[in-house]
């Protein structure tokens, strides 16, 4: 069985496949609506990956994962991986992205992590003039070029399994829950 | 907000872009700051190449993500890169 982001892009690869022998641009609106169905697919991607890492994968816990999706927002989201699209955590977070095995001092983000974060500001981008300014063209390499990064962000994420790895992705899914923010101590 | 000069960060992009695959195929680099609904501010990159032949994706995604790693360490707003349609 597929899961959803994979349905999503498959959507989005169809929705800018030529007939054979076709020729010519595509309609701007195909572009648009696969361009936009990618970033769907991150971000489905991201906020079900988080939700069985915070609460389990059990079957009879799908109502509760889906019930908390819907606290996850697209801002929160990009806040958050903001603070980690770097070679290091921003400072204000390496407390809790700290490995417990780690020495003191800056706190690297997992390359996996990086390339998560800056795809999903990319998509992120061009999904919103896709979606809402029809003054900003964009191209059919920018839509196969985004359908091909998201694809190799979520691969990325999904073999990364060591240790550290599953450790760092557990807190970073709590700070995407929490748009990005920790309570600051007085 | 570390917000830099948008000439300072074009300058940056230009020197990614001389370093990678595209090399002189780049006609032209246009920079805008600009932002989203949800509030944040990004730029907008646009690359004007003079033709896609023989150019991969890899060496193409090569290239976005040198332009966004030289911006970052400029600047806080995202560097979202396109390319145009080559004429």
């Amino acid at each position: 069985m597929t899961s959803y982001d994979e349905d999503l892009l498959a959507a989005a690869g169809r929705l800018v496949a030529r007939r054979k022998g076709q020729r010519g641009k595509l309609a701007g609106a195909r572009i648009r609506r696969s361009l936009s169905t990618s970033y769907y697919a991150m971000f489905h991607f991201l906020v079900e990956d988080c939700c069985v890492r915070l609460l389990g994968s059990s079957a009879d816990l799908r109502r509760r994962r889906r019930v908390l999706a819907r606290s996850f927002t697209h801002s929160g989201i990009r806040a958050a991986l903001d603070k980690v699209k770097g070679a290091y955590v921003d400072q204000s977070l390496e407390d809790f992205l700290r490995s417990t095995t780690a020495p003191t001092g800056r706190v690297p983000s997992p390359a996996f992590v990086q390339n998560v974060a800056k795809t999903f500001s990319d998509a992120l981008a061009k999904r919103h003039d896709a979606d809402y300014d029809m003054n900003k063209p964009l191209s059919e390499a920018d839509e196969r070029l985004v359908r091909a990064r998201v694809k190799l962000a979520i691969a990325g994420w999904r073999s990364a399994n060591g240790a550290a790895d599953r450790d760092f992705k557990t807190a970073l899914c709590m700070l995407m829950l929490l748009k990005g923010q920790l309570r600051k101590e007085n | 907000m570390r917000y830099a000069e948008l000439s300072t960060i074009k300058e940056s992009i230009q020197q990614a872009v001389r370093k990678s695959a595209l090399g002189n195929r780049v006609r032209d680099i246009s920079l805008e700051a600009d932002h989203d609904n949800y509030g944040s501010d990004f730029l907008r990159v646009r690359l004007d190449l003079d033709s896609f032949d023989g150019l991969s994706d890899e060496s193409m995604l090569a290239v976005i993500t040198s332009i966004e790693d030289s911006v970052i360490e400029l600047d806080e707003r995202y560097p979202s890169v396109r390319f145009s349609d080559a004429a």
